[in-house]
């Protein structure tokens, strides 16, 4: 084949205005590269397993409770085997957070290491963007997956729990809905800034990955071990024991029931809800300044 | 003004990349030449404010680099020397994912996309991921991605690089379409004199992080004109006596009657006809060297400090 140049020639284009949102393209395309590797798939398929798993305890209370009102049977023990509305959702939300961290090793890893490793922050530096709409567009990119794997199945989950319980029970639901959401967020929020804060520190996607692996495990060791040795605020590290300790608080969980505690069997709670949160807040806070600090230390403007 | 540097100084560490650049540019096709390590693709992202100056000032396109960058890099291409691209993405959608950077709507960015990839000469294989692209094919993806936004001014960064002859040859006449037709104007980085001298109006030479020359090209090859080769009538060493009083470089040749003149700045040709008259030599042959760019750059760049 003969390439041959200037077949068609070059053609101006319309001068206008072409401020689109910049972060948008950044973030659609980081999540097309993403959904063409196969690992990507798999990590997805374990979040959608467990929001079908709990989905279906959902259901199943939720019959149980239209079976309740029509039999007088005794709720008490219907609850005890499939939990409360509360449990699911609490329980929900630490089980998905453990498997949205796996995913999002594979999916996310490689946002901004990827682009550093090929070099290709020229690229985008080299276009109108800013700093600011690089990162916000890889954030959008990584939030993409948590919200999607974890704060909109909570919304499901109460959305089926609600829309389906009968409307003696349903009141009760109702107000389950801003803590559940709340709670699934600040799983969400830290999972975003760990794994962008260490995208942008590594080079190399699956030597990312499994760094953000080893530090979740790892805070959480540290978090699990020392508070029982004697030291409760090491408790705080743990972004599992922080969720949990929020996700509790705000559900107003009692004692797990036996089908609960099957797939999730709970464990030792931080003192202070309050810092609880305020450390997953100042650990994502960590990630994002490790985003902000490699930007300021690769691009100029 | 298209470029314009005033006492521009960039250091990194204790190496000084730029040492108090200054020059004023203009033209549509624009030549950066210098050796390795001159500075050009410092100057380079200068332009783009990708680096800020350590001192000076600078303006592209009549836009200040330290306030205007953004401003500036909506109006400019450029294709990077090093790798600057997307692994996973196909040709096609990384020329359009250039474009939506610079703010085109999708379906405008991969119309254009199609037509830039078309205009440096890349088919089918638009469709294939980069990662299976020869270098070749990574150097037309670069000037596509340059071009896909239509800037005023489109950086070229070494181009040719890897290229083979063909390719080469191709690439250097779209600069030259370019150049001549509606196209942006182009800034050519490149150590080879033959591709500036091929395809640009204008110049800018560097060495060591200073500019040597920067203007038209034929005004750096006027300066080679200033060299004669003549022959007398007879011994010439009156004339290279009376020449040399007048402050004009002699080289003597093999023969007696043959010598190599240099003229100072302030002297015309005419002198060397006073010369002979005032010496009593006759001429019978006269010749100004011929000015090859490449004797050109040598004699601007001059002995590396």
């Amino acid at each position: 084949m003969i390439d041959r140049i200037f077949d068609i020639g070059y053609r101006r284009l319309e001068t206008g205005a072409r401020h689109r949102f910049a972060p948008w393209p950044i973030a659609r395309t980081a999540l097309l590269l993403a959904w063409r590797r196969r690992a990507t798939k798999v990590g997805l398929l374990f979040c959608l397993g467990n929001i079908i798993l709990f989905g279906g305890m959902i259901v199943v209370q939720v019959l149980m409770q239209r079976f309740d009102d029509q039999t007088m049977a005794d709720a008490a023990l219907a609850e005890a085997v499939f939990g409360t509305a509360q449990e699911v959702f609490s329980s929900f939300v630490q089980v998905q957070f453990m498997t949205c961290a796996v995913a999002l090793a594979v999916i996310a890893a490689g946002f901004v290491a990827d682009d550093r490793q090929a070099g290709a922050f020229e690229l985008y530096f080299a276009r109108p963007l800013t700093r600011m709409d690089y990162a916000t567009g890889k954030v959008l990119a990584t939030a993409a997956v948590p919200l999607a794997a974890l704060v909109v199945p909570a919304f499901g989950l109460w959305f089926v729990a609600v829309g389906g319980t009968s409307a003696v029970h349903g009141k009760a639901l109702w107000s389950l809905g801003p803590p559940t959401m709340a709670t699934a967020l600040c799983g969400a929020l830290w999972l975003t800034g760990a794994v962008i804060g260490i995208s942008a520190l590594g080079e190399k996607a699956r030597t990312v990955g499994a760094v953000f692996v080893a530090v979740l495990l790892g805070l959480s060791a540290i978090g699990d071990a020392l508070p029982a040795a004697g030291f409760p605020q090491f408790g705080y590290f743990s972004p599992v024991r922080d969720l949990r300790t929020v996700a509790d608080a705000l559900l107003d969980v009692g004692p797990r029931s036996m089908g609960i505690a099957i797939l999730h069997g709970g464990g030792p709670l931080n003192g202070s809800a309050w810092l609880s949160l305020l450390a997953l807040v100042l650990q994502s806070a960590l990630g994002f300044g490790a985003l902000h600090w490699r930007l300021q230390r690769e691009v100029v403007g | 003004m298209l470029l314009s540097f005033q006492g521009v100084r960039k250091t990194f560490g204790f190496f000084a990349a730029l040492d108090d650049v200054t020059a004023r540019v203009e033209g549509r096709a624009i030549g950066l030449l210098g050796p390795n390590g001159a500075g050009k693709t410092t100057l380079m992202k200068i332009c783009l404010g990708l680096l800020a100056p350590d001192a000076g000032d600078a303006t592209v396109l009549g836009l200040d680099v330290r306030t205007q960058a953004r401003e500036i890099r909506m109006r400019l291409g450029y294709a990077a020397e090093g790798a600057g691209r997307i692994p996973g993405l196909s040709g096609l959608e990384s020329v359009a994912y250039a474009g939506e950077l610079c703010g085109l709507r999708r379906a405008d960015a991969l119309r254009r996309a199609h037509e830039m990839l078309d205009l440096v000469g890349l088919d089918e294989s638009r469709h294939r991921g980069v990662e299976a692209y020869s270098t070749g094919m990574h150097q037309r993806i670069k000037v596509a991605m340059a071009l896909v936004h239509d800037p005023a001014l489109v950086l070229l960064d070494e181009p040719t690089t890897g290229l083979d002859p063909e390719s080469r040859d191709a690439l250097l006449d779209l600069i030259v379409r370019l150049r001549d037709g509606d196209g942006p104007a182009v800034l050519l980085s490149t150590h080879l004199l033959h591709d500036v001298e091929r395809t640009c109006d204008a110049c800018v030479i560097m060495q060591s992080g200073r500019v040597r020359f920067a203007g038209p090209l034929a005004d750096l090859q006027v300066a080679r004109l200033r060299t004669f080769d003549l022959r007398t009538r007879g011994p010439a060493a009156p004339l290279a006596a009376w020449l040399g009083e007048r402050g004009c470089g002699i080289t003597h040749g093999r023969r007696d009657d043959a010598l190599t003149v240099r003229l100072p700045e302030s002297a015309e040709p005419g002198l060397i006809w006073a010369g002979a008259a005032a010496s009593g030599c006759a001429l019978w042959h006269l010749e100004a060297q011929s000015a090859s760019l490449e004797e050109a750059f040598l004699e601007a760049i001059g002995p590396n400090p």
